[in-house]
């Protein structure tokens, strides 16, 4: 669609006014730092948010569905992630991982990932004393799903922080695509295997974050070639995604101000017709292996 | 001795700002906002408020969730507003009228691309704001 292509040209725009004085040396996580967010401001005014994978981890929990000990990434050498796109790539996918090994009780599997994303960590010279001591809080607290995930988050949010104050919002970026493919590569296959309603719109509503995905990682474009693949091929599935018809029907709002809590009652239906599903399926699997292997 | 004692005094003055710097980044506008009951969406969303102009934020909420947002900034007092809109434009919330609540909490019965818009009253001033959004698992849909 034009739109995505001009998106993205609007943030190539950015990219090459903004972003050539690159800061080289790392610096301790300042609780405002004026200069990075000043950077961030003149990339765009609008932040995209795409959410957690844990997100994604939790819902499957609850639909009741068993746990597939294929699904998680299959052990693989750490050497392969030979550049900073593909260590950042995996240390999201990681990520996924851990939080769907952990919400289904793998402990002992969960370990190796947990080593995993250490390692990475290490070599992508994120924050290594506080992150140190998340990950012992996770280990320690393997067997408690609430606690892990907590920390999980935790250990990823530090991760964010560090890497902005440091202006490597790519890496960032990275991450969080990473994330959002293991994730989406789980609930194409769990619906491949249990053609389950609630997973099914589950990666309907997919096509909403994909969005905000893609133009999050946008003013990357150019950075480098792999940047250019992961988008275009990101862009790819989106495309499959334009036959989801979206429809509003009704909204209405109720406020409790007592209890600072508002909820929106809208009725958004995703409709998805065809065999368009199976490319979708296809592209998942297919974009998260060729980050693997 | 005078090189002795500037040295040190150096490194304690260099070991004292890093502290500081270290208790303010661990200990302000983290987590502990959003209470234990809600996880952290693991992202770090802070951005410069200046000129009275808007800065959005761009979130996806799952209606199995509930949502808590929670601004924060140096300066408590500050009025900032926030508003949020679906993708049409469409104001749901506003805390303009709740004597701009600096928390709040959503939950949606469907899957909503949300703007969420923050911004200063005072368009003299400046702030640093850091946006935090955690989300908990709805037990009563």
């Amino acid at each position: 669609m034009n739109w995505r292509l001009l998106t993205l040209s609007i943030s190539l725009v950015f990219l090459f006014s903004c972003d050539s004085q690159r800061k080289k040396t790392i610096v301790s996580v300042p609780a405002f730092e004026n200069d990075s967010i000043s950077l961030r401001l003149k990339y765009a005014e609008t932040s995209f948010v795409v959410p957690s994978p844990n997100q994604a981890s939790l819902l499957l929990k609850k639909s009741n569905i068993q746990f597939y000990d294929d699904l998680a990434t299959p052990s693989v050498t750490l050497e392969k992630f030979t550049t900073t796109t593909k260590k950042s790539l995996a240390l999201g996918i990681f990520g996924a991982d851990l939080s769907y090994l952990n919400l289904f009780d793998q402990k002992e599997v969960a370990m190796k990932y947990l080593q995993n994303v250490q390692s990475l960590m290490s070599d992508l010279e994120i924050m290594p004393s506080i992150e140190k001591t998340t990950l012992k809080k996770i280990e320690n607290n393997f067997g408690n799903n609430d606690s892990v995930l907590y920390y999980l988050s935790e250990l990823y949010k530090s991760s964010d922080l560090f890497l902005k104050a440091n202006d490597r919002r790519d890496i960032c970026s990275l991450i969080v695509a990473g994330g959002w493919i293991e994730s989406f590569y789980f609930l194409a296959e769990i619906y491949n295997r249990t053609h389950k309603d609630e997973i099914f719109t589950l990666i309907l509503y997919q096509s909403d974050i994909l969005d905000n995905l893609i133009k999050l990682l946008s003013p990357f474009y150019e950075r480098s070639t792999e940047f250019t693949v992961l988008i275009d091929d990101l862009v790819n599935i989106a495309y499959e995604f334009d036959v989801v018809d979206k429809v509003q029907l009704t909204t209405k709002v109720e406020t409790d101000t007592e209890h600072q809590f508002t909820k929106i009652l809208n009725q958004a239906r995703h409709l998805l017709t065809g065999s368009k599903l199976e490319n979708l399926e296809k592209y998942a699997t297919s974009l998260r292996n060729k980050i693997l292997k | 001795m005078k090189g002795i004692i500037w040295h040190i005094t150096l490194a304690i003055m260099v070991f004292s700002v890093n502290s500081y710097g270290q208790n303010k980044s661990k200990g302000f506008c983290q987590e502990d906002l959003l209470g234990k009951s809600y996880i952290s969406d693991g992202q770090d969303h802070q951005v410069l408020l200046r000129n009275g102009k808007a800065a959005k934020f761009v979130v996806v909420f799952y209606p199995q969730f509930r949502y808590k947002i929670v601004i924060c900034s140096n300066n408590k007092q500050l009025p900032i507003e926030l508003k949020l809109s679906d993708s049409n434009g469409k104001e749901y919330f506003t805390n303009v009228n709740k004597n701009y609540a600096r928390e709040w909490e959503f939950q949606h019965s469907s899957i909503m691309n949300a703007t969420i818009e923050l911004k200063l009253t005072d368009i003299k001033k400046e702030e640093n704001i850091r946006l935090l959004i955690g989300y908990q698992l709805n037990q009563n849909p």
